[in-house]
């Protein structure tokens, strides 16, 4: 609201969204949908990007700056713990324990435990709205 | 499986679990922490209609559960001790204390058994913080039948709580007799050279340094404070008339917490020298709870040199 107030238009500020917390999926606990109508409500620009892809980071960014007189939200949808498949997109990814060389090993390799669930994808394309 | 080889976290969700059974008032609510609190899945899954998940957003958790108490639930609001105190403090001054709902909050991980979260998650000040608003009642339980005989208690209660929570093991202290008593500290080793007054964490580090100074020839007097307010002032006035030199040492900030308390208590009854072991007003850091604690100057060795040096001092 101060931003919007104040026409902070060299604010430009990224979402890192990948749509999980510590407990839960974010939808599971309290939803921040619909996120991209909430920050133009409050009078900011509003941009949605694929927080993987240098190329649309670079662009995005580069539009957000010529935002004249309202600060820029940029909502990066990502997935969390991207590209390591024993834990990419899983809840058990915030926080994860190495205690040792083999382990490493394995997360690192993403040689997945047995009984491992298949991880879950997401993919954003310009004009879905999740 | 002995109670005693349990996590306090496990002993929490057991007796949350047993509470929400015995009585349908009693409601679990999570920010976001549940499953470092133990709550998740267990109870989110035995009572899925009297157990809350807010998100990361503390005090509306709070304020739910204020609204809650003053409905007659019994709420148990559990999070990392920096988001259960200071975060939500102005709505816990005005819909909780102020407004005289009996929540219980409980904060989990406190001081340097958050370990490797740093500094941020680090809490040195809630046992001052909280001490410090009227109403507000402050308990650090050292193990399983003393965390199971306080939730009991405050369950019970129907006044404004907070509790700190470690989550690891502790060592065995007391056994399935012992009742908790806010207005009560426990006597653990009788001594003359010096009294040691801890709470939570550090009456463990203290049971060893009593133990090693006893070998010395040093009898130190160990008393241990579940509850740092109310604070037993009987308790400790008689130690101290007896030894004439305090040690305090705690999972804190030495401004405000226990080494406070026990200051304020005697610069007003029964003037003797108090030394204060805890963090020396600094933040924490990353680490693990030996180095910590050894970098504080809190754990065993720690208080055994300053019992030694009060003793000498005297």
């Amino acid at each position: 609201m101060f931003a919007a107030q104040h026409k902070l238009d060299n604010l430009v500020v990224i979402t890192d969204f990948n749509k999980m917390q510590i407990d839960a999926k974010v939808e599971e606990i309290i939803s921040l949908e619909p996120l991209v109508d909430k920050w133009r409500a409050f009078g900011w620009e509003v941009f949605e990007m694929n927080g993987h892809d240098w190329d649309e980071i670079y662009d995005t960014v580069n539009k957000a700056i010529k935002v004249k007189d309202k600060p820029s939200m940029i909502v990066a949808h990502t997935v969390k713990a991207r590209g390591n498949l024993c834990y990419e997109n899983r809840v058990e990814c915030h926080f994860i324990s190495i205690p040792d060389e083999n382990e490493h090993k394995r997360v690192i390799g993403g040689v997945c435990a047995e009984g491992d669930e298949q991880p879950f994808y997401f993919t954003w394309h310009e004009g879905t709205s999740e | 499986m002995n109670l005693h080889d349990k996590e306090l976290r496990a002993v929490y969700t057991d007796t949350i679990i047993e509470l929400m059974t015995e009585n349908s008032n009693v409601v679990c609510l999570e920010a976001d922490l549940g499953k470092s609190s133990g709550t998740v899945p267990r109870v989110r899954e035995a009572f899925p209609d009297r157990f809350f998940d807010v998100g990361v957003a503390e005090a509306n958790m709070i304020s739910i559960s204020a609204g809650l108490a003053n409905e007659g639930m019994v709420p148990f609001c559990a999070t990392f001790t920096p988001f259960a105190t200071r975060r939500a403090y102005d709505q816990i001054t005005i819909s909780i204390a102020y407004a005289e709902n009996p929540v219980k909050i409980v904060g989990t991980a406190p001081g340097v058994t958050t370990a490797k979260n740093g500094a941020t998650h680090m809490c040195f000040q809630d046992l001052a913080i909280m001490r410090a608003m009227p109403n507000m009642r402050v308990y650090c339980p050292a193990d399983v039948y003393e965390l199971r005989s306080m939730l009991r208690y405050m369950a019970a209660s129907r006044k404004p709580e907070y509790m700190q929570l470690i989550r690891e093991v502790m060592p065995p202290i007391f056994d399935g007799s012992y009742e908790f008593d806010p207005h009560k500290a426990r006597l653990l080793d009788a001594g003359s050279d010096v009294t040691v007054v801890t709470t939570g964490l550090t009456t463990k580090f203290a049971r060893q340094a009593v133990a090693m100074l006893k070998q010395e020839g040093i009898h130190a007097e160990h008393i241990h404070y579940p509850s740092v307010k109310p604070f037993d002032v009987q308790t400790l006035l008689e130690s101290v008339k007896k030894t004439n030199a305090v040690v305090t040492a705690e999972n804190q900030n030495v401004i405000g917490g226990l080494g406070g308390a026990v200051c304020e208590v005697l610069a007003e009854n029964h003037p003797v020298a108090v030394k204060r072991l805890g963090a020396q007003d600094r933040f924490g850091e990353v680490g693990d709870v030996a180095y910590l604690t050894q970098t504080l100057g809190f754990d065993a060795q720690g208080i055994a040199t300053a019992c030694r040096e009060m003793k000498k001092a005297k």
